[in-house]
């Protein structure tokens, strides 16, 4: 799939089959994340697979914003010492930069017939539990992944407003 | 894949309870219309309570409007308006069958 096809068809897909997403698809889904940029190439960033079937469920049970059932999830997250750094930038670095590892990894579920979504509504406290998850580490955004179903909400409409577009100067297209 | 075991009585309860415990805390935080959308959730996750419990009888009425909240809840991210609408319309169709169930005109 050409990049922008997968731009194109990329959607926050919440619904999922009970299809098992193979461990080499997972793999390339990390590498995608692991390609994006970190600032001043500082290594902050974590990667954390999950396809183990009773810690979704677990994390699901700590996670109002999953509302399906996902096969595998993505957690991104942050060595909070190591932004340390980058200075009083590197705490929003370490954000920015996790949104980016998140979109490779949409992208390329897309790329691959797979659904996901970005989710943040979920229980910090309890997601670093199950996970083993130390103090010192920050989770900045969780992949919800699966294979789609069929039947899946339509694209959303952009709502009034959103990524308006300007050239040169401000108000100006 | 194997087959996931259904979940037992105290699993399901244990299950909601923590889905409501940690939707409050999101709450603080996430946008206000996402209060809703948790308590529109929980609803839908409680219709299944029959399966968990044989001492509840299942309500066809409740399963079918956990179809149209599992097919309509997604509309919050979008609409404002039309998720009230929504919500709208189910509180409408639940009364109009409170008073049937209560034999009211």
């Amino acid at each position: 799939m050409e990049l922008f096809e997968a731009l194109r068809n990329r959607r926050a897909v919440r619904d999922f089959t009970e299809q098992a997403i193979p461990d080499d698809v997972l793999m390339k889904l990390a590498y995608a994340a692991r390609r994006a940029p970190t600032g001043g190439n500082t290594p902050y960033r974590r990667i954390l697979v999950v396809n183990d079937r009773k810690t979704i469920r677990l994390i699901r049970q700590v996670s109002p914003g999953i509302l399906g059932q996902p096969t595998a999830l993505i957690v991104i997250f942050t060595d909070l010492e190591v932004t340390r750094e980058l200075g009083k930038l590197g705490n929003l670095c370490a954000t920015i930069d996790a949104g980016a590892a998140a979109e490779n990894v949409a992208l390329a579920a897309t790329d691959l017939h797979l659904g996901a979504c970005f989710t943040k509504s979920y229980s910090e406290a309890g997601v670093k539990e199950i996970l083993n998850i130390p103090d010192g580490y920050r989770t900045e955004v969780m992949l919800q992944l699966g294979y789609p179903r069929m039947e899946q909400p339509k694209s959303m409409r952009p709502r009034k407003g959103a990524d308006a577009t300007y050239l040169n100067r401000f108000g100006r297209s | 894949m194997a087959e996931e075991e259904p979940l037992t009585s105290s699993e399901y309860v244990y299950d909601l309870a923590t889905y409501l415990l940690t939707s409050a805390r999101g709450c603080i935080e996430e946008p206000l219309l996402y209060g809703p959308l948790r308590l529109i959730e929980a609803l839908s996750r409680l219709v299944t309570i029959s399966q968990y419990a044989p001492c509840v009888k299942k309500d066809e009425f409740l399963i079918a409007a956990k179809r149209k909240i599992d097919q309509n809840k997604y509309v919050v991210m979008q609409s404002e308006e039309e998720f009230t609408k929504f919500l709208d319309s189910l509180i409408k169709e639940f009364t109009v069958e409170l008073k049937r169930r209560n034999k009211l005109d």
